[in-house]
């Protein structure tokens, strides 16, 4: 449970990185140049807004991952359960939300979509397991 | 309760209260907003976004107001590690959002400075308020339950 925690504390930091560069690795920025100028700033802010949350998540989590795998601190059986709700809602809108016109009939970005979706629910799973008591 | 716990007890509770408030007023913000920035006048790509930002920041504030209400008596007595790391993290958030604010404060047009200005000084003050739990001392220290206690060596 806690090996298990910590990756998912290194992948967490490592999509916050990755998060920062989206516009650049997905060739986004003249896209987002031509974007009204509010549109633009809230675009910004939220990337910043999910690397940060990300981050602490990360941190958190490595922080305290024996902790967090002990089950035995209120505290973090409510972080682990607010990190769980967070990540399948992310994994729920994966699905609903966007298009499958962005993936449909594409090898590559069906499987990037799967994987981003078991990568979601696995986080979510993975604190919904601590937040349930864990290895106890 | 320690006489020395209740002004951070109140306080974090009243900073858990004013952060829930926040949340819902973002789940209706994308509504609210249109009228001065006339977000319906934008790509609907665009409103989805804002749409979706506005949801992000509800959770994550909601997340934040339930943890300091729950354990803002814990928070108060000096709540160790788990404790600290807690509010100190909620602080780097808010840091954060306040150092956009300023950002924004830096661009934006007159007639938004006002606004930019107090959403700024709230989010400073939130950050204040964590930083001041995060390095809270008590006399009364000791355990908590936020407090991490190592189970027993069963060889001894």
């Amino acid at each position: 449970m806690k090996s298990c925690l910590q990756i998912v504390a290194i992948t967490q930091l490592g999509v916050a990185a990755l998060n920062l560069f989206l516009p650049r690795i997905l060739k986004w920025k003249e896209d987002i140049a031509r974007m009204p100028l509010l549109l633009r700033e809230v675009f910004h802010v939220h990337a910043w807004f999910i690397s940060i949350t990300l981050s602490i998540f990360g941190v958190m989590t490595w922080r305290f991952a024996s902790e967090m795998a002990a089950g035995t601190n209120e505290a973090l059986r409510w972080l682990d359960a607010g990190i769980s709700v967070f990540w399948a809602i992310r994994a729920v809108l994966q699905v609903v939300y966007y298009s499958s016109s962005h993936w449909r009939g594409l090898l590559l970005r069906s499987a990037i979509h799967v994987a981003l979706l078991v990568l979601y629910g696995g986080f979510a799973a993975c604190y919904l397991w601590a937040a349930l008591g864990g290895g106890n | 309760m320690n006489a020395r716990e209740v002004p951070l007890t109140v306080l974090l509770r009243l900073v858990a209260t004013v952060q829930g408030v926040v949340a819902a007023m973002y789940l209706f913000l994308p509504r609210v907003s249109d009228v001065a920035l006339g977000i319906s006048r934008l790509p609907s790509e665009a409103r989805l976004l804002f749409g979706r930002h506005c949801d992000l920041i509800a959770l994550i504030l909601t997340g934040c107001a339930a943890l300091t209400w729950r354990f803002a008596r814990d928070f108060a007595r000096g709540a160790g590690a788990i404790g600290r790391w807690l509010a100190a993290t909620i602080g780097v958030f808010w840091t954060f959002r306040s150092l956009q604010q300023l950002d924004a404060l830096l661009d934006c047009e007159p007639w938004m400075l006002s606004a930019h200005l107090a959403a700024c000084a709230f989010s400073a003050g939130l950050a204040l308020v964590y930083f001041l739990t995060a390095s809270w001392k008590t006399a009364t220290g000791g355990d908590t339950p936020c407090e991490y206690e190592p189970e027993p060596d069963a060889t001894r």
